[in-house]
């Protein structure tokens, strides 16, 4: 090889680095920057792409930036007006965040646009806000209105466990449209992730993408229609996983690995010469 | 600097269902540490077809001469080489019922899959790999899966030689995609490593 070719371009480096703190485990992105910036080393510009990138995880992910006098805002692109502000109508502001920092670091009023938008969005998020208050611990969720028959739906929670090694999130993210009168169709994903690592390095990665119509004759009974939908979804995935872990042990496990011999006895390692003939046997 | 300690901190937190994609990034970002992290980060193992027995061995570290390995069943080198690094007669004796014994547990416990045992010598005692693989795909549980297991044992007889401790170290790595399309695709994917001496 010539010594040419050594080492890769600046662009490549950040690359890899990008690539590896999108997929970083919920609750570890800072752990992450912080390794991938010792490999990629100072002089690769990683510090300036940070924010971007960042920003690409934050909206990715639902991510919850939180500020002084308990501001708090859940990051969604349906809600970015720039790189770093986004709009909170939750709280009503627009708030200005540092995607490094993960903070929010000002915020300044916000004024609804469209007042017949702003109705629907008000009672889908006020619905919503019940819904997550019953069902999902510790969840936030934010509803955006892009017009009066367009609304986006941003909706996670995490459980973080550094000290035992464990981390989690649920989010779940979704697109609503209005048709023609009392028609409407809702489209997104939930997604589980968790992530445990004594000793070792597990994932669990679960999704679930759903596309639902929505009937409804007025703007209650509208957003009743999203929540129901959301509440089917996420109640599916859940069911699902449920069943699974409980089932996982005699079933999947098993596919890759007896628990116990078919013999209903454990392996007896002097007993060699026994199974090298009943397995002689067979196979005649 | 150390790049090592960052690299194997990153290899704990990356989705462990991408293990070469992040690998190869490794490497890539820092080459000069490849024979280090080739040797640190845990695998899927891969295999291969012994020529001559017509078996199907594992392929590791252990066995490996250049870019060729050491089938444990013809005690040969796949692709042939003339004078590979071949164990001891005692070795090789011990490796055959090693590999004999843990096929029979291998059937029993795994129904499938492949198995193999590399035994080599250490400064003080002698040492060996016991690995196995098992495969599913299109199982009525299980989409796609994957299960490695990678034993290590170190084994130092006592100066009197009649007795031994055995240190072992114990990876096993996991690959289960469940789904069902309209209720959701489950991936569970990673691997845990426990010690244990005797």
């Amino acid at each position: 090889a010539s010594m040419a070719d050594e080492g890769l371009t600046k662009e490549q480096k950040l690359e890899i680095a990008r690539a590896f703190i999108l997929s970083a485990p919920p609750g570890e992105v800072n752990d992450v920057v912080q390794d991938v910036s010792t490999l990629v080393g100072a002089d690769a510009g990683l510090q300036e792409k940070l924010p971007t990138i960042l920003q690409e995880y934050n909206e990715n992910n639902n991510v919850v930036l939180k500020g002084a006098d308990g501001a708090s805002v859940v990051i969604s692109k349906a809600g970015m007006v720039e790189p770093n502000k986004y709009k909170d109508p939750v709280g009503g502001k627009l708030v200005t965040v540092d995607h490094t920092a993960g903070e929010i670091t000002a915020t300044e009023p916000l004024q609804p646009v469209d007042a017949a938008a702003e109705e629907s969005r008000g009672l889908i998020q006020a619905a919503m806000n019940k819904y997550v208050a019953e069902n999902v611990s510790a969840g936030s969720v934010c509803v955006h209105a892009a017009s009066a028959s367009s609304f986006h739906v941003a909706l996670v929670t995490t459980k973080l466990n550094p000290r035992n090694l464990w981390n989690g999130r649920w989010r779940s993210t979704w697109e609503v449209t209005v048709g023609g009168a009392g028609s409407g169709e809702i489209t997104g994903q939930v997604v589980a992730e968790v992530h445990y690592y004594e000793e070792g390095n597990v994932q669990l990665n679960a999704q679930k993408t759903a596309k639902t119509p929505l009937s409804f004759n007025d703007p209650p009974s509208f957003a009743a229609a999203v929540v129901k939908a959301v509440k089917e979804a996420e109640a599916e995935l859940q069911t699902f996983l449920e069943d699974s872990y409980r089932s996982m042990s005699d079933t999947s496990f098993k596919a890759l690995r007896r628990k116990m011999p078919l013999t209903q006895t454990k392996f007896q390692w002097h007993k060699l010469t026994a199974y090298s003939l009943a397995q002689e046997l067979t196979h005649k | 600097m150390d790049k090592v300690t960052p690299s194997l901190s990153l290899m704990r937190r990356l989705p462990p269902n991408k293990i070469e994609q992040n690998l190869n990034g490794l490497l890539n970002l820092i080459p000069e540490e490849t024979d280090e992290l080739l040797q640190r980060v845990d695998q899927p193992l891969k295999e291969e077809t012994d020529a001559e027995t017509g078996r199907k061995f594992l392929l590791c570290d252990y066995n490996r001469d250049g870019d060729s390995y050491r089938s444990p069943w013809s005690n040969k080198y796949e692709p042939l080489i003339e004078d590979g690094f071949l164990p001891s007669e005692k070795l090789r004796g011990m490796e055959i019922e090693f590999n004999e014994l843990f096929d029979a547990y291998r059937e029993l416990y795994y129904e499938g899959g492949t198995s193999s045992v590399y035994l080599w010598d250490q400064d003080v005692g002698f040492a060996g790999c016991f690995l196995v693989k098992k495969n599913v795909e299109g199982d009525r549980y299980v989409k796609t899966g994957c299960w490695d297991s990678i034993h290590v044992v170190e084994a130092v007889e006592t100066d009197n030689k009649t007795s031994a401790t055995y240190k072992l170290t114990t990876t096993v790595m996991l690959y289960m995609g469940v789904g069902k399309a309209d209720l959701g695709d489950t991936l569970l994917a990673g691997s845990l490593t426990r010690q244990s001496s005797l």
